[in-house]
């Protein structure tokens, strides 16, 4: 406007000039005035802040639940204490709305929440294993297209469990629970036993030709360690108190753990990886950041030396051979020795070789033990040993690519090329001169 | 001393420019008035000129104290400084011995031209004809002498009224460097100028403006690197100022300048001769008026306001890292407020989650939206600074202590405002206080306001907008012919001077937008060395 | 004379990189990546090579008619009716570039700020450029120089910062893309690069014209590696959801970027920087579109152009076009290939006519 009144009223004597400029400034401070926060401007104040957000199966069939956990503001970032001894945890709210799609609930949100629900800071998403197992295609969807939530959220599905009650579970240490979740999937490194997955890493890999992509997985534990056994594939066999998330006999409450990994067959959800296969997992697609890794040179647990890895990087080559597709997976990994329970020394060359060796076929069981699960139960190509053909033989991919997964990929033979180097570091060298009674366990 | 240098400057400037500038002092279109050959009836026409003021002093005795030849010497009372008159006019004339010398050596008709040449012994003396000359003359400190039977009068310059002491400039103080400011008259000012560059070629013009005020305004520039074209069109404009007169350098300012309409000073204005020496060095000419204890600069360029004259009296790590913080400081007091505005109401998400939760529980149940709130308090801050500023000192401290300690502290815990918001408002004010110059600061908080609002209305894309409309508007400025974001656009070398203070051996040139002439400065070889190394035998 | 200012031949340097940078940003990367997948970069160096060429047909034109812009000479070259027409051709394809810069920009905000109309969005930008316009060539060439280095930095600055989430491995396969697709992508990318068209206006104020040809191939280098840099990160960081789904790839890529986990959703800072790119790209058209109308009609201010032609600009980009799809096509459609007519075979028939009749003069002579 103010612009406008310049060049109209240029040339037109500099009085007159000045006069528009004034006039054009008076209305747009009228204007400011009398539409405060015009278009796209919320108060903070007017705005509910969710930072994680939890998709169930509606009662009703056909419509969906949505979960959200909301902060509560004036709990959490208040620099006093909260008034009341209302304990850990208790910094946001957990409610949920119903509707025919994710975009459509969400909507709904504000008529419970009296806020206008923000999704800027949205930075976990949990999809329940039912749903999960329908294929979360059309979900993902709302998520890409929105320009609100972040791609770089993590993406986990619930096992076992609603993804609300994981909403709901307790945390000691953050006001906001979620924030737990995020800091066992950021740490997922230290021992690379589970799988952290972003929603652009979960988008690529699905989009990715010749690739299927995988998730994190988060269940509920009562306090202080797992609650039940819970390897079962279909997750249906937790108790009734976990499924709900209440708090279990004895006041056991109930702590989210991220543990393992989601498998997906295209964007269906085929099956849940333990620990030691998640890592294989990761040894395969380079992921793999820290690990402790127990061996057993003597054999028969007499003599326990724990191995933590620091570096670790894999590569897969693709080779065709007579038509038939090869794979070998390279793994070179270090490793410091961490701890040992035996009294003799290893402070050898030799023995050093000899660690090396068994670190090596360590790593090579959990990547064999991944890849059968993959090519004989599941059928699906989590590590993207067709994108590698793709990328690396184009044309001959051309006749693989509709029945990569089913006709080919179970029959890949994937060569394994472990490399592994250790280096004996910390404080002692030998082992103590202790007299040793104990006898590892 | 000084009136052979000016007579000299006036031949020269006869010499090379004839007619074009004229004599400064003449005014054009008025009559001359004859002095009259009768000592009487030339005081009674001086005072009926002036209107028979009380602090006229006419003093009229016989030439020798003995011969019947009669004199009048006329001042105003307080203006010139009658122990010269005394000293050097009134007692030579009054001595007997100056009466035998005279009656020995000249004839009685040319008793004035003798009087000149061996009686008055002040430096400056001038005979004139013009009685308003004479009076003029009077008015600005001279001291009138009539001699009986001559068509002249002789006018003795005895400046000398009450002058403040240089003291140390009170707005643009510096823990280093020289601490001289200009005061308001204006011959101390151009010595002041004069004692920095000793150059032959230094240039002090003056003329008069003001039909009523008759102030003297001084053109100060260093011939053969100040630009010839710059220098004609800073006369040619003062030629055209017809107010009846200049109270202060904002005047002369206004009606020079470039670009009337905008709030950026096109005309740059500093209390510290060296830095007007420093300016004048690079090409720049410099107006000095008397009354005013500020110096005009021009051309000027909008970046030359980052650069404090301090940061050449500090080694150049410590100055370029000062540039860098008043750059940040300018962008914090234009822009800090509106972007907390922008980025809490309209894209929070930017935000990290912590910092955001903070921000968010601050506002739970304050009242006002953001903006309003940031301006409420922008305005409150703007007032208090408003009322410090000329408020005795006494008082000060109790201001600050309610401003700071009732306003803020109790709005905050009322809940009425958020802490976020002081907090930042309080940034703004200190960032806006560590821009050098008082003329930008005030600009800053001009378009603070302008900025705030735009970004209330349209989020970051207002900031966006109003920012670079500042920006078209800058850099359709021109400033004497210069460009004013200049070196940045149009672009040269010396747009290295904005990020830093290089050192002053690596300046070996001036910077080349103000002038093209004679540009070097020094050698490239001045970088200071280690003494060549000998053997030691 | 339309204009007295003249520019400096650095001014025309960042003049021809920002319309170039800016015009490929935000609308171009998805027609190419959907087409010419891992093979966009070879599109892109065959625009680089045309435009280069077109750019010797304008400077070959530009220096034997000294001084004037290219409506000055096709009157000149094609006599005053068939001139004035071919003059038109050019406004009319600067008009439309402005319009859809207006268009494209204002779209992208409103991913920032969703509930604001359009319209809002593309009245501030044309009054923006409006006062730039009017302020004259000096000021926008003076902008530019202001802008360019920025811009620059932002479109190396903004992949750069994702280095950490990259894969390059997504850029393979190489050379999978049927040649008849890439070359006409090649030619998309060529219309888009082509608006350094405005080198026919520009150049007749370029206080050293006999650089015009070295600088202009500079410009188009330079941006054209800004861009496949960019579009290079894009690649890399989404994979196969570069070639089929994402529109906005720019901002996509900025949504990337996370500081150490603190800073996110940097892209909301990122887009109000691009305002300034934005700006100046239309203030350019929107000044060459104004000078041309004036030539065309005779006028000897732009006093009353500049309003008329903001109007209208305005008016086109926000109620002349409808939705995404709508535009990509009439993009692809019409305007590249109207574009292309223009910016190529009017140029080089100029060239042709002006050599002939130069020949025949000299013959006749």
């Amino acid at each position: 406007m103010i612009m406008f009144g310049v060049v109209w009223g240029k040339g037109k004597g500099n009085v007159k000039r000045l006069m528009l400029i004034a006039l054009a400034s008076a209305i747009l401070t009228l204007l400011m005035i009398a539409t405060p926060g015009c278009w796209s401007a919320r108060e903070l104040d007017k705005r509910a802040i969710v930072v994680a957000v939890g998709i169930d199966k509606a009662k009703e069939p056909g419509k969906l639940e949505v979960s959200y956990q909301i902060i509560k503001p004036a709990e959490v970032g208040a620099p006093r204490p909260a008034r009341g001894g209302e304990g850990q945890g208790r910094g946001v709210w957990v409610l949920s709305t119903t509707g025919d799609s994710l975009f459509d609930a969400a909507w709904k949100m504000s008529n419970v929440a009296g806020r206008r629900p923000f999704w800027g800071h949205l930075r976990l998403i949990l999809f329940s294993e039912a749903l999960a197992r329908e294929g979360l295609g059309p979900f993902l969807d709302v998520l890409a297209r929105n320009p609100m939530p972040r791609r770089l959220a993590w993406l986990a599905v619930a096992r076992g469990c609603l993804a609300r009650s994981i909403l709901e579970g307790y945390s000691e240490l953050e006001k906001v629970p979620a924030e737990t979740i995020m800091g066992q999937l950021e740490e997922y490194g230290q021992n690379s036993t589970s799988l952290a997955q972003t929603l652009h890493g979960f988008l690529l890999e699905m989009e990715n030709p010749g690739q299927s992509p995988a998730a994190s997985a988060v269940e509920l534990v009562s306090k202080g360690g797992p609650s039940a056994p819970n390897d079962g594939e279909s997750g249906d066999e937790g108790s009734e108190d976990v499924e709900r998330g209440r708090a279990g006999a004895g006041g056991t409450k109930l702590v989210p753990m991220v543990r393992g990994a989601a498998v997906f067959k295209r964007d269906r959800l085929v099956g849940w990886l333990d620990e030691e296969e998640t890592r294989g997992l990761l040894w395969v697609t380079n992921r793999v950041r820290g690990a402790s890794i127990v061996v057993d040179p003597l054999a028969g647990g007499r003599g326990k030396v724990t191995l933590e890895i620091v570096r670790a990087r894999s590569r897969i080559r693709p080779e065709i051979k007579g038509g038939v597709p090869h794979v070998t997976v390279e793994i070179s990994a270090s490793a410091n020795l961490a701890e040992q329970a035996t009294a003799s020394s290893l402070y050898t060359i030799e023995h050093l070789h000899e660690l090396e060796r068994e670190l090596a076929s360590a790593i090579e069981n959990e990547v064999r033990m991944v890849v059968t699960r993959a090519q004989r139960d599941l059928r699906t190509d989590v590590f993207g040993f067709g994108l590698t053909f793709y990328r690396k033989h184009p044309r001959q991919w051309k006749a693989m690519a509709e029945t990569w997964e089913d006709a080919y990929f179970p029959h890949v033979e994937v060569n394994l090329d472990v490399n592994t180097r250790l280096d004996v570091s910390g404080l002692i060298g030998p082992a103590l001169k202790r007299r040793m009674t104990g006898t590892g366990w | 001393m000084l009136r052979v240098a000016t007579t000299l400057l006036d031949l020269l400037r006869a010499r090379k420019k004839p007619g074009s500038k004229g004599s400064p002092r003449g005014r054009a279109g008025e009559p001359p008035v004859h002095v009259l050959r009768d000592v009487q009836a030339n005081a009674k026409a001086v005072a009926g000129f002036l209107g028979e003021p009380q602090d006229l002093v006419t003093r009229t005795f016989k030439l020798g104290g003995t011969k019947q030849l009669e004199c009048g010497v006329i001042w105003i009372d307080g203006l010139a400084d009658k122990r010269l008159i005394s000293r050097h006019i009134l007692k030579p004339l009054m001595s007997g011995a100056f009466e035998a010398q005279a009656d020995a050596t000249a004839p009685r008709g040319n008793v004035l031209e003798f009087v000149r040449d061996c009686g008055i012994s002040l430096g400056q003396l001038r005979a004139v004809c013009d009685l308003r000359e004479v009076v003029s003359g009077i008015l600005s400190g001279d001291t009138a002498v009539f001699i009986q039977t001559s068509g002249q009068a002789l006018l003795a310059s005895t400046r000398g009224w009450k002058t403040r002491d240089v003291e140390e400039p009170r707005g643009e103080s510096v823990i280093r460097g020289p601490r001289e400011g200009f005061v308001e008259d204006l011959r101390t000012n151009t010595v002041l100028l004069r004692r920095r560059i000793r150059s032959p070629n230094l240039r002090i013009e003056t003329l008069t403006i003001g039909s009523a005020g008759q102030t003297q305004v001084a053109v100060v520039y260093l011939e053969g690197i100040a630009n010839p074209k710059v220098v004609e069109e800073v006369w040619a404009r003062l030629r055209r100022i017809k107010i009846d007169a200049v109270l202060s350098d904002q005047y002369v300012e206004e009606l020079i300048r470039d670009a009337p309409l905008s709030p950026f000073p096109t005309v740059a204005n500093t209390e510290r001769p060296d830095a007007v020496a420093a300016g004048i060095l690079e090409g720049q000419v410099a107006v000095l008026v008397d009354g005013s204890p500020f110096a005009l600069r021009m051309p000027v360029t909008f970046l030359q306001y980052f650069q404090s004259p301090e940061d050449y009296y500090v080694n150049f790590h410590t100055a370029t890292l000062s540039r860098w913080l008043r750059l940040v400081a300018l962008l914090a007091a234009l822009t800090l407020p509106s972007l907390y505005v922008a980025v809490t109401t309209f894209n929070p998400e930017m935000l990290p989650t912590p910092l955001l939760v903070s921000i968010a529980a601050a506002r739970e149940g304050v009242p006002f939206p953001v903006a309003i709130e940031a301006f409420l308090m922008e305005l409150a801050f703007e007032t208090l600074r408003e009322a410090g500023l000329r408020m005795p000192r006494v008082i000060g401290p109790a201001v600050s202590i309610v401003g700071a300690l009732v306003l803020g502290e109790a709005a905050i815990s009322a809940g009425i405002v958020s802490a976020p918001t002081v907090i930042v408002v309080a940034f703004t004010a200190i960032a806006s206080f560590s821009i050098t110059y008082p003329d930008i600061t005030a600009i800053a908080r001009l378009l603070r306001f302008l900025l705030l609002a735009l970004s209330a209305i349209l989020g970051l894309f207002g900031l966006m907008t109003g920012f670079i409309a500042v920006h078209i508007h800058l850099l359709s400025l021109r400033s004497f012919g210069v460009p004013y974001m200049s070196p940045l656009a149009p672009s040269s070398l010396a747009a290295r001077d904005i990020l830093m203070r290089w050192p002053l051996w690596a300046r070996t040139k001036r910077v080349g937008y103000i002038t093209w002439q004679d540009m070097r400065r020094q050698p490239a070889t001045s970088m200071p060395q280690a003494p060549v190394r000998r053997k030691r035998m | 004379m339309l204009e007295e200012g003249r520019i400096s031949k650095r001014q025309f340097f960042w003049t021809i990189v920002v319309i170039i940078i800016t015009m490929s940003m935000f609308r171009l990367p998805h027609l190419v990546l959907w087409r010419a997948r891992q093979d966009f970069w070879l599109a892109f160096l065959m625009a680089i090579v045309l435009d280069i060429v077109v750019g010797c047909f304008l400077f070959v034109l530009g220096r034997r008619y000294r001084g004037m812009t290219i409506y000055g000479y096709s009157e000149r070259v094609l006599g005053k009716l068939l001139g004035k027409l071919a003059a038109a051709a050019y406004v009319l394809l600067f008009f439309e570039m402005a319009a859809l810069e207006t268009r494209n920009f204002a779209e992208a905000f409103l991913l920032v700020m969703p509930e604001t109309p359009i319209w809002v969005f593309a009245t501030i930008l044309v009054a923006l450029a409006a006062y730039a316009v009017s302020s004259g060539l000096e000021v926008i060439a003076r902008a530019a120089e202001l802008v360019g280095p920025i811009v620059s930095l932002l479109a190396t600055a903004v992949p750069s910062l994702t280095s950490n989430r990259i894969r390059p491995a997504n850029l393979l396969p190489l050379l999978q893309t049927p040649p008849l697709a890439i070359i006409e992508t090649g030619l998309v990318v060529t219309s888009f690069f082509g608006v350094c068209v405005v080198m026919g206006v520009l150049m007749a104020y370029v206080n050293e014209p006999s650089k015009a040809l070295k600088v202009k191939a500079g410009a188009v280098v330079i941006s054209g590696v800004l861009m496949m840099y960019g579009y290079t990160t894009a690649v890399a960081l989404f994979g196969e959801e570069a070639f089929s789904s994402l529109i906005n790839t720019h901002y996509n890529v900025a949504r990337m970027i996370s500081v150490r986990g603190f800073f996110e959703h940097v892209e909301v800072m990122i887009l109000p920087l691009w305002t300034g790119a934005a700006f100046l790209a239309i203030s350019v058209f929107y000044y060459c579109t104004s000078i041309g109308v004036a030539q065309i009609i005779g006028l000897k201010t732009l006093r009353y152009v500049v309003p008329s032609v903001g109007i209208a600009v305005a008016a086109r980009a926000f109620l002349g076009f409808r939705s995404g799809p709508h535009m990509d096509r009439y993009v692809t459609g019409t305007l590249v290939w109207y574009a292309l007519a223009v910016e190529a075979c009017l140029t080089l028939l100029l060239l042709v006519v002006s050599t002939i009749r130069q020949r025949s003069d000299e013959s006749g002579r």
